[in-house]
């Protein structure tokens, strides 16, 4: 499902790139084309993952860039990839979605990573992969995004921190937290 | 519980199938153009928008004229603007009033209408729509708009695009003129201009002559106009007349920087694009050969074996890069000239690189003769250009007798506040204004304001919302859905139409109370009727009316300089009871409220002294507001439960 292709880190250079490139679609927004072109397929499999079918994920996507047209003006550069400026503006317009009732709000991940994810909450692994679930569901949406962020798609604090816009060491706190509170409830269960 | 799924291994989708749903970067294009933006964004004279626009104002324009109100009084006047519907007036009871003259025959006449301006009408000007000289007497149209209550009474859009750019005009005056016999338009004859003195109440040389082209819908850039100071007017002839030729010389001078401008934009019209100017491939340098359609690039399209340089100016060249084998490859030119970008794909990935277009030796000489002969030939069509342009030049010099008569004539009718004779041509009936573009920068203050109905309490529905800078001549129009741009600092009066044709207005005043507290204030509006409300407006925005003017600036400065109230607090930790002394005022109220912001305690001080009881409040840390009855000082104390 996560080719190791797919870059979540970029370098140094390649945002100087980027910064050439949509200062350039600032002044002509016909030239954004060339980042839409490379950011559609990324984009897209970012809110396929998070919503149920490729229906809604092609109509957010479109929304996305569109909206990211609309306000590039007030985009920043802060030595920031600009993919992470789409990833926000996507999970904005995904909650919105699913604060309308429109989308469904799926968490994907894959054996491997829910069974790391699980390890890391408790030594049997194994055996409370259901737990683990049960205990997830009634987790916050906000504290989903960020398990999805970090253990569903492997992304780094910078990224998680780029994404929510929250600082690198707060993203670590609340997912310390987050974790501490699956596994009480997990031993709650078990006792 | 809201729908939440935790998926395990959810299939996943190939690059093909996504690809596939992908919509064309076209289609996102329309869309994006379609979206509502403000104006001075939209793209509505060389975008696709146009047609969307051109079909709205048709249906309001349609609107007002099947249930608007029958007045009988402005009929010509609607006839003639119904023809153009890319000026929609708000109301249609109400438009600036012509001044009706009539040109008997036809010899050169020098009208001054009731304002003072002058024109100077030639012979045999008037032609109708198929060219012919029409029999006289012709009767002319004539108004001025001079504040941006004018602006929005007549409906004229102030709003320019260059290069790009959206602006709104602030205005140094504005007039319209217009020709009819028997109720048909009149033209103005070919090689016929019509000279203006149009009084001004500024002096500055930074505005520039543009005229409204209804068809293009656009503002024209004209050149400049010949600017002459009226305090000048009592000097003699002959200081006068080295003034004028000083300003003659000064505005040929400014002529080239500005030339240059509009020859670019001209070119790009006429002869499509200036070249590129070739340069020789640098062997040492990486080098793209690419089968490209040059047509969309019309400046690379005059050549031939054009290859593409890898421009290591902008960016390092990852020499990697060179040895994938890309299978498509894209060519993006930014807004200067002369700088491209290649974009090479392979399958998800893709590489964005700066590149300038060079030749190889052999076809560099080549490369060379082809771009000498398209730059002789622009060089020809710069010098006709200039021609005309010294033309017009000597025609204003020697004019400049007529102008000092026309100076004493217009001295009897000039008012105090007017400082400057504006003179210029006209080559058409129409609009002309005498303008220079506000660049949206200078007002980077956004708010976005709710209208309340003060007699319903209900939100009030409109259209536009309209904003007048007191320190600008312009008129600032905004579509309700988006969010407004104000200089906070400034006088400004904001007003909206509503959708049944009514005026709600907020003056400065409220305007800064507002906005100094809140970037989305609520506004509670009186509505008033549309003749009222323009009234009100007109003394307002002219300030014939001053008595707000003159109350804002005062305490403004006074709330600047003084708006925090001396008082403090002690013990401060406290256990119990907090004293609070006040200084000055002894009128004070005060709110307590926790972290949270739930309020704890309200009241008010009479006295120098007072005192705050906390002992059934928990520990922790509290707020205390305290503000003064006119609510102009206030402070916060942070005070401490132990």
């Amino acid at each position: 499902m996560y080719p190791a292709t797919e870059k979540f880190h970029f370098t140094r250079e390649q945002i100087l790139d980027e910064e050439y490139e949509i200062r350039a679609a600032m002044k002509d927004i016909s030239c954004f084309s060339p980042l839409y072109d490379r950011y559609y397929v990324r984009l897209f499999r970012y809110i396929y993952r998070r919503v149920e079918s490729e229906d809604n994920a092609a109509d957010i996507t479109s929304q996305v860039f569109l909206k990211a047209m609309l306000n590039l003006n007030k985009y920043q550069f802060r030595g920031v990839p600009f993919a992470s400026w789409l990833y926000r503006i996507a999970s904005n317009e995904i909650a919105g979605e699913f604060r309308s009732n429109i989308i469904c709000r799926e968490f994907n991940t894959n054996t491997e990573n829910l069974n790391q994810f699980a390890e890391e909450i408790d030594e049997n692994a194994n055996e409370m992969i259901q737990n683990l679930q049960n205990a997830m569901s009634t987790l916050s949406m906000g504290e989903m995004e960020l398990i999805e962020l970090r253990y569903f798609e492997k992304r780094s604090g910078q990224a998680i921190s780029e994404i929510t816009g929250l600082t690198e060491s707060n993203v670590k706190v609340k997912l310390h937290r987050i974790v501490q509170k699956l596994k009480d409830k997990i031993k709650n269960v078990r006792s | 519980m809201k729908k939440i799924k935790i998926n395990i291994d959810k299939p996943d989708i190939s690059d093909e199938k996504i690809l596939a749903k992908k919509p064309s970067f076209q289609t996102v294009l329309q869309n994006f153009h379609a979206v509502p933006k403000p104006f001075y964004k939209a793209s509505w004279f060389s975008g696709g928008v146009a047609g969307v626009t051109i079909a709205t104002i048709a249906l309001v324009g349609y609107y007002f004229i099947k249930h608007g109100n029958n007045s009988s009084t402005a009929n010509s006047n609607n006839d003639s603007l119904s023809t153009k519907p890319f000026i929609a007036k708000p109301f249609k009871n109400i438009d600036v009033p012509y001044e009706v003259m009539s040109v008997s025959s036809n010899c050169s006449h020098q009208l001054i209408t009731k304002t003072g301006t002058v024109l100077r009408i030639p012979d045999n000007a008037f032609v109708d729509s198929l060219g012919k000289p029409v029999t006289f007497p012709v009767e002319l149209k004539y108004r001025e708009f001079r504040n941006p209550v004018d602006f929005f009474e007549s409906g004229i859009p102030m709003n320019y695009d260059s290069n790009g750019v959206h602006y709104t005009f602030e205005s140094a005056g504005m007039i319209e003129l217009l020709a009819s016999k028997d109720g048909k338009n009149l033209s103005l004859a070919k090689d016929k201009t019509i000279g203006v003195d149009m009084k001004s109440p500024t002096e500055d040389s930074n505005y520039n002559i543009y005229y409204l082209d209804t068809t293009k819908r656009n503002w024209v850039y004209k050149g400049k106009d010949l600017i002459t100071s009226l305090d000048e007017k009592q000097k003699t002839a002959t200081q006068n007349n080295r003034n004028l030729k000083r300003d003659t010389a000064s505005t040929i001078n400014n002529e080239p920087n500005r030339s240059e401008e509009i020859r670019i934009e001209d070119l790009n019209s006429a002869t499509s694009k200036v070249p590129v100017v070739p340069a020789k491939a640098n062997k040492s340098k990486y080098i793209f050969k690419l089968d490209v359609d040059l047509s969309e690039w019309p400046e690379l399209n005059v050549y031939k074996n054009v290859l593409f340089q890898v421009d290591e100016t902008v960016k390092k060249f990852d020499a990697k890069l060179y040895t994938v084998k890309w299978t498509s490859a894209k060519l993006y030119q930014h807004a200067t000239v002369g700088n491209y970008s290649l974009m090479l794909s392979k399958n998800d990935t893709s590489v964005f690189i700066p590149v300038i277009p060079v030749f190889d030796e052999k076809s560099y000489a080549t490369a060379i003769s082809v771009y000498n002969q398209n730059i002789s030939k622009l060089v020809v069509e710069k010098q006709e250009r200039d021609k005309q342009n010294n033309l017009k030049m000597l025609t204003a010099l020697s004019s400049a007798n007529a102008l000092q008569q026309t100076i004493e004539l217009v001295n009897t009718v000039l008012s105090s506040e007017m400082k400057a004779l504006r003179t210029f041509e006209l080559t058409s009936f129409g609009d002309w204004n005498c303008d220079r573009p506000v660049p949206p920068i200078n007002r980077d203050f956004t708010i976005t304001p709710r209208f309340l109905n003060n007699a319903d309490g209900k939100s009030i529905k409109y259209e536009n919302v309209y904003i007048v800078d007191k320190n600008k001549n312009a008129l600032f129009t905004y579509n309700k859905s988006c969010p407004l741009l104000c200089n906070k600092k400034s006088n400004n009066i904001l007003w909206i139409v509503t959708t049944d044709n009514k005026i709600g207005i907020v003056n400065s005043q409220t305007f800064l109370d507002a906005v100094s507290e809140t970037t989305s204030p609520i506004f509670n509006l009186t509505l008033l009727n549309n003749s009222e409300g323009v009234n009100e407006l007109k003394s307002l925005v002219t300030g014939k009316n001053e008595e707000t003017d003159n109350l804002v600036t005062p305490t403004t400065t006074t709330e600047a300089a003084n708006n925090t109230l001396t008082a403090t607090a002690y013990p401060n930790p406290t256990k119990d009871v907090v004293n609070i002394k006040l200084q000055q005022e002894n009128n004070v109220t005060y709110t307590l409220t926790d972290m949270s912001g739930k309020l704890i305690l309200k009241g008010q001080f009479y006295d120098f002294q007072n005192k705050i009881d906390l002992s059934n409040c928990i520990s922790g840390v509290y707020n205390l507001s305290l503000f003064t009855s006119d609510l102009k000082q206030s402070k916060n104390i942070k005070i401490v439960k132990e």
